[in-house]
């Protein structure tokens, strides 16, 4: 049974934004989500969380806390002052019971459920690595880091990791053109 | 079985390429060659492409040969030459490699075949390129076979193309047809080469050969230097169809060559003009060098003999009569004076070496005339074989001419060979000599030319243009190579090809017998199994002793007489 670890509060063709169920309970950074029936393919690109009303900012509460601990136990009320959301780029769809490294024809309703990709599904996902294209043209600053997640649960998600990477990085190279050290960079931490 | 780079998959079509390709064309032009890129899949390691390798690329319309001219290690991130990746990490650089930096691979196409239409028709010199994307493999042995023939009496084996064991073959009809030349520097197989050529003429049947063999190693035996034994010469691999002349009989005894005749020379039969060309050799001044033809004038054909009949003074007068300059004549004197060291020159006129010759080769025999210790003279090199050729010559002229007037067959075919021939055919003097004429016209006379030398760059320009084939091995001195490629389509592009040809047993073939340039391997000669292979397979007319015009009771009388005469 996969994890369902939040829902969509916002959606458009490109990429959704989920509130998670639990504070700090996202899913880590490049973690392939499966949103909604037929499901929509996502990765997870930014995590942040932050006040659910925005007129009341956060303010520091620890100067006498000997731990983070501590300063929750003593504002139990955080848990519901605060929520942890995540923006996830959507890579790829269920279509006709195939997947596909296309952008939905529409996006995912609004609280679609969210859950994290079974290894297996991740493993035949990646078995095609178009859709890192959609990683890449995501724009700075955090596309690297990103895909650097990305091809490290994608590649711990099968067995022959290190071959993976290695084609991974192959169809990287063609992808970007004249810039080795920005390969270099992601292969490199890739396998950290 | 394929060129030296590996590549896997097969699908069994007998016209498509049997191999996986191992790149595709990215660019090029018809001037340049085509670049093709090798397969980023790194399944081909730059390393085990090699220069000179005969590849093809299969367009759209036509199938292209040709061979690998220049290999370039190119990146699309400049980037990396000035900070590449980490050394440690080969997965890195495996990445890297094929993608990122890559091997590219200048090929020149020589020849398209059309794909469409009935396969009747041959390879043509290539009037286009592939188009972009088109992939590239390395030939097959069909490859080999569709561009150079199987071999037959008119194409001989000449040797293998690089890291393949299939056959290129000559097209001898076409190789005899114009001059031609081998050319190599000291070393390098040029001799080997000449020899399997020569006997590739005969087995051709279609000329005969005269081989002014300098260093006596055509004929009877020759030296393998690297391996230290003795080879075989022609006329223990074809006893029957070659005749040995030799200007130094006692050398071929003691070399154990039974040479059929001694050649003898009439100071009668020396010409002002065989003196001229050895002027530089002489150190003689050109006022001494044409004192020869006054001495012409004065004595006749015999001049010579008597001019190197007067003693001292008596030059001084002789000098004043023709009115020459003493010290020049007594400089003549004094250098015409060495040739009374050889004994193959006699007093008289009518001893006929030539026309003896010019019998063995009517008869379609090949003749070596081996040189023995004259061989290392110089002179007596140059003077012999100028001397025989340019009578050859006049009577090649005359048969060829009675043929064109309907009063008797056309002679036939003729190929002369020579060694040195830089200091034949040197821009200074190649317009006196008869191997210059040989090469610029002779072709419609049924005579060509081989030339064998170690520096072509002597070599008048004029002769070179008219060799039709060209047969190099390594050459190091920029002169020599540019004068071996002056004229040839792609020479730039060979350039690279010939300056990377191994010091042994490669060489580069372009020109009129084969139909697009090829290196080599050159076929084994000098062991039992290559004699064997040389001599076995041979189809070689029965030959006959008849001479034009002889019937078959005068070729009786005469083979009786010739025996016990």
């Amino acid at each position: 049974m996969s994890q369902r670890v939040g829902e969509i509060i916002g959606a458009d063709s490109r990429a959704l934004t989920v509130q998670c169920y639990e504070l700090y309970g996202a899913p880590p950074l490049g973690t392939f989500l499966s949103v909604g029936d037929p499901p929509a393919i996502a990765v997870v690109q930014s995590i942040r969380t932050e006040p659910l009303d925005p007129s009341r900012p956060v303010i520091a509460r620890g100067r006498d806390a000997r731990t983070l601990e501590d300063i929750y136990r003593e504002n139990p009320q955080l848990e519901r002052l605060l929520t942890t959301r995540l923006e996830a780029l959507i890579v790829g769809h269920e279509s006709g019971g195939k997947l596909a490294q296309l952008l939905p024809p529409v996006p995912p309703p609004i609280h679609a459920f969210v859950t994290v990709c079974p290894r297996d599904l991740v493993a035949t996902f990646t078995e095609n690595l178009e859709f890192t294209r959609f990683l890449l043209n995501s724009g700075p600053p955090m596309a690297d880091e990103v895909m650097v997640a990305c091809l490290r649960e994608a590649s711990t998600s099968r067995e022959e990791g290190e071959a993976f990477l290695k084609r991974a990085g192959q169809i990287l190279s063609r992808e970007m053109v004249g810039d080795s050290a920005r390969l270099s960079s992601i292969l490199r931490r890739a396998r950290l | 079985m394929t060129g030296g780079f590996s590549f896997h998959g097969a699908n069994g079509d007998g016209f498509l390429p049997r191999s996986a390709p191992f790149g595709m064309v990215v660019g090029g032009s018809l001037s340049d060659g085509v670049e093709i890129r090798l397969h980023p899949s790194g399944s081909t390691l730059i390393e085990d492409v090699k220069v000179g390798t005969f590849v093809t690329i299969q367009g759209k319309r036509y199938r292209f040969f040709g061979v690998i001219t220049d290999l370039e290690l190119s990146t699309s991130d400049s980037g990396i030459r000035h900070s590449p990746p980490e050394s440690d990490d080969p997965m890195l650089l495996e990445v890297l490699s094929g993608t990122m930096a890559y091997g590219v691979v200048s090929v020149m196409p020589s020849l398209a075949l059309p794909l469409a239409g009935d396969g009747g028709e041959g390879p043509a010199a290539a009037k286009t390129v592939p188009s972009h994307f088109s992939p590239s493999f390395p030939a097959t042995e069909d490859d080999v076979a569709s561009v150079f023939g199987r071999e037959d009496n008119q194409h001989f084996w000449i040797g293998s193309p690089l890291d393949m064991n299939t056959r290129v073959c000559l097209d001898l009809d076409n190789l005899v047809r114009r001059s031609f030349g081998v050319f190599g520097k000291s070393g390098t197989g040029k001799t080997f080469l000449t020899r399997l050529l020569l006997v590739g003429i005969l087995q051709g049947g279609t000329a005969s050969s005269l081989i002014f063999d300098m260093h006596s190693e055509y004929g009877w035996s020759g030296q393998d230097t690297d391996r230290n034994r003795h080879v075989k010469g022609l006329k223990q691999l074809f006893p029957s169809y070659v005749s040995t002349f030799t200007l130094d009989a006692e050398s071929s005894r003691r070399r154990g060559s039974s040479a059929d005749e001694v050649v003898s020379i009439g100071y009668g039969e020396i010409e002002p003009e065989d003196i001229e060309l050895l002027k530089d050799n002489l150190s003689l001044s050109d006022v001494a060098s044409v004192a020869c033809f006054n001495l012409q004038q004065r004595f006749g054909g015999n001049w010579m003999s008597e001019f190197l009949a007067r003693q001292g003074p008596e030059t001084g007068d002789l000098a004043d009569e023709l009115g020459v300059n003493r010290a020049a004549l007594g400089a003549l004197h004094n250098r015409l004076s060495r040739f009374r060291r050889y004994p193959f020159l006699e007093e008289g006129n009518r001893h006929n070496a030539a026309a003896r010759i010019i019998e063995h080769l009517e008869r379609g025999k090949h003749v070596v005339l081996e040189f023995g210790r004259y061989g290392r003279d110089l002179n007596a090199y140059i003077l012999v074989s100028n001397l025989l050729t340019r009578r050859i010559h006049e009577r090649y002229v005359e048969l060829k001419e009675e043929a064109e007037g309907g009063q008797g067959k056309d002679p036939r075919p003729l190929v002369i060979v020579i060694e040195e021939a830089h200091r034949f055919l040197n821009p200074a003097i190649s317009s006196q000599t008869t191997f210059a004429n040989i090469a610029r016209e002779l072709r419609k006379y049924n005579v060509t030319l081989m030339i064998i030398d170690q520096r072509p760059g002597g070599i008048d320009s004029e002769v070179m243009s008219q060799l039709g084939t060209r047969f190099t091995c390594a050459l190091d001195n920029e002169r020599d190579i540019d004068s071996v490629l002056a004229g040839a389509a792609g020479g730039r592009q060979l350039r690279v090809v010939l300056s990377r040809l191994e010091e042994k047993q490669q060489a580069l073939v372009f020109g009129h017998a084969v139909p697009m340039p090829v290196v080599i391997h050159t076929r084994e000669y000098g062991t039992p199994e290559s004699y064997a292979s040389l001599t076995g397979n041979v189809n070689l007319a029965p030959f006959e002793d008849t001479r034009p015009g002889e019937s078959d009771a005068e070729r009786l009388e005469r083979q009786i007489d010739e025996l016990f005469s």
